[in-house]
């Protein structure tokens, strides 16, 4: 075990002597100092940094984010996900372990998918409201409070509505999920609230204008409709079926497209972040340390194997990869909305960003 | 007038759930994944409801710029009608208004594997093109697609693919408004 430690440590040290001089000589730099050295204004600013090259993306090459983003953004994003929803999050044994199993549940229900099984939509959309009804049963400090039963009929409304139409459901909850990532940051990460919810109003401004705005076709007109075999028109009939105005359906594949990179910037970068203790930001090896304790290193290493095997297949067929991963994470859209009724119910903003183990670099 | 402001306030309401996922739910359409290319799919059709099975396609979207051709994949309609999915070409992103401005009906399932046999037994030029706007070829010769091609309001609007869901959506206001007059009458003689 302290061989491999000591081996993992001498891998990583380059990378860290490096990321160490980088962070010097940019703190050099007046204007970049405030935003290295302080959480608050260096998460917000990495976000709409991140942001702002995701919109020009989504503009001009769409399908670049939506093909490279999952391949290798995917794993790595639903990793961060369960760990800090579920792992890092102060829940009872009970409720871990129903969140955990109900995410394992709808894995298996994908995956019968995916090996033909029919009928899986409602069966999905069926676990998942039951998982969320279970979780806020299970977790909520008192059951007759009006929040509970605020959950609990919402949960039901929505699960009804997906039953009747689950095609239609899973899609809504395909856009919805991306903007869901941004609550859970801003409501139960961020420590500062107003900040938060400036940058979220920022960023669906920016969403706004790819929707109501021909930005999107202008961006077709002059940017690249296809990559990897994916034609911004194919991507269109599945993200905005039936939608007859094509500047209209293209704002929406390029909304989508922006959303999603900025849930994976939320999820790699904002949440870890505001999750660690002090201003600083993790070293390599603090971070690999961080996730053995976690994980435990067979586990790890499974991951790393996943991490690494998905953008590879996407070389070999990048759609179908892609399509392959985005059906098999659907899960991790069910446990955000599970975590966020259990957020609601517990009323517990702040928490989760206390859960941190880490110092400054 | 509790009673009559309880009874509109849940009509709206009524009207609000029916009609909001009526309105939402635009047919399914019938893409499907590459990823299943080669699998039967359940969304073949005009109407998105028959088996199929998922095939790669020439699609055409109306554009402010005239009809624009792409590769896209179809649910077509059983495992010989690729010609059909001429008509699952029925699949119209293109709308109505596209087809008639730059003749942009749907390319059908076929582009080349297609238009070998359709179901009708008749050979499928859904794949080439479609004249001018006035009708997709696919679209009549595919079992699936003639529905959503002849139609003339192709397959976009959901309140076609789901009358029982507009007519319940109609019924709730005018239930509201006959209850609401009933009350008043009531009042009136009272």
């Amino acid at each position: 075990m302290t061989t491999s430690a000591t081996f993992t440590d001498s891998l990583l040290s380059p990378l860290d002597r490096a990321r160490s001089a980088l962070f010097v000589r940019a703190a050099r730099v007046s204007l970049l100092r405030p935003l290295l050295l302080e959480k608050r204004r260096r998460i917000p600013a990495l976000l709409l940094a991140h942001a702002s090259v995701a919109l020009v993306l989504s503009v001009l090459w769409p399908t670049l984010l939506l093909i490279v983003g999952p391949l290798v953004l995917g794993v790595p994003h639903l990793i961060s996900d369960v760990r800090y929803l579920v792992l890092r999050s102060a829940l009872s044994r009970l409720t871990r372990w129903l969140l955990l199993g109900g995410g394992a549940l709808l894995l298996l229900v994908r995956a019968s998918e995916l090996a033909g099984l029919r009928g899986m939509p409602r069966v999905e959309l069926g676990t998942a409201a039951l998982l969320t009804l279970g979780v806020v049963a299970v977790a909520a400090p008192r059951l007759k409070s009006r929040r509970v039963l605020g959950a609990l009929l919402v949960t039901l409304g929505l699960a009804a509505l997906g039953l009747a139409w689950p095609r239609q459901a899973r899609l809504l909850l395909g856009h919805g999920h991306n903007l869901v990532a941004l609550g859970i940051w801003a409501f139960m990460f961020c420590r500062s609230r107003p900040r938060a919810l400036g940058v979220v109003a920022l960023l669906l401004g920016a969403t706004a204008l790819l929707l109501a705005t021909p930005l999107a076709w202008w961006g077709f007109q002059r940017g690249l409709p296809q990559s990897f075999g994916l034609h911004v028109f194919a991507a269109a009939d599945t993200l905005a079926p039936g939608i007859r105005s094509t500047p209209l359906a293209l704002g929406i594949v390029a909304s989508f497209a922006f959303l999603q990179s900025v849930h994976y910037a939320v999820w790699l970068h904002a949440i870890p972040q505001e999750a660690t203790r002090g201003e600083g930001t993790l070293t390599f090896r603090m971070s690999f340390r961080a996730l053995v304790a976690e994980l435990g290193r067979p586990l790890l290493a499974l991951l790393v194997l996943l991490v690494l095997a998905v953008p590879l297949a996407g070389c070999f067929a990048p759609l179908r990869a892609q399509a392959s991963y985005l059906s098999l994470s659907a899960f991790h859209g069910y446990l955000e909305l599970a975590a966020l009724a259990l957020f609601w119910v517990r009323a517990d903003a702040g928490q989760h960003a206390t859960q941190g183990a880490a110092t400054c670099c | 007038m509790r009673y009559s402001k309880l009874v509109i306030a849940s009509s709206l309401l009524g009207t609000m759930l029916l009609a909001v996922p009526a309105f939402a739910d635009i047919p399914p359409p019938n893409s499907c994944d590459e990823a299943d290319a080669g699998k039967p799919c359940d969304n073949a059709g005009g109407n998105g409801g028959a088996p199929g099975v998922c095939q790669k396609a020439v699609c055409t979207r109306a554009t402010p710029d005239g009809p624009m051709a792409y590769d896209c994949y179809l649910c077509g309609p059983g495992s010989a009608g690729a010609g059909g999915n001429g008509g699952a070409g029925g699949f119209e992103p293109v709308s109505q208004a596209g087809a008639s401005e730059a003749g942009a009906a749907v390319v059908g399932g076929a582009g080349d594997a297609g238009g070998t046999e359709s179901e009708g037994g008749t050979k499928s030029s859904g794949g080439t093109k479609s004249n001018g706007g006035t009708k997709s070829n696919g679209g009549t010769s595919g079992s699936a697609g003639a529905s959503s091609s002849s139609s003339g309001d192709d397959g976009g609007c959901a309140l076609v693919s789901s009358p029982v869901r507009s007519l319940a959506s109609l019924l709730f206001p005018l239930a509201a408004l006959g209850l609401a007059i009933a009350r008043r009458r009531r009042r009136a003689r009272g």
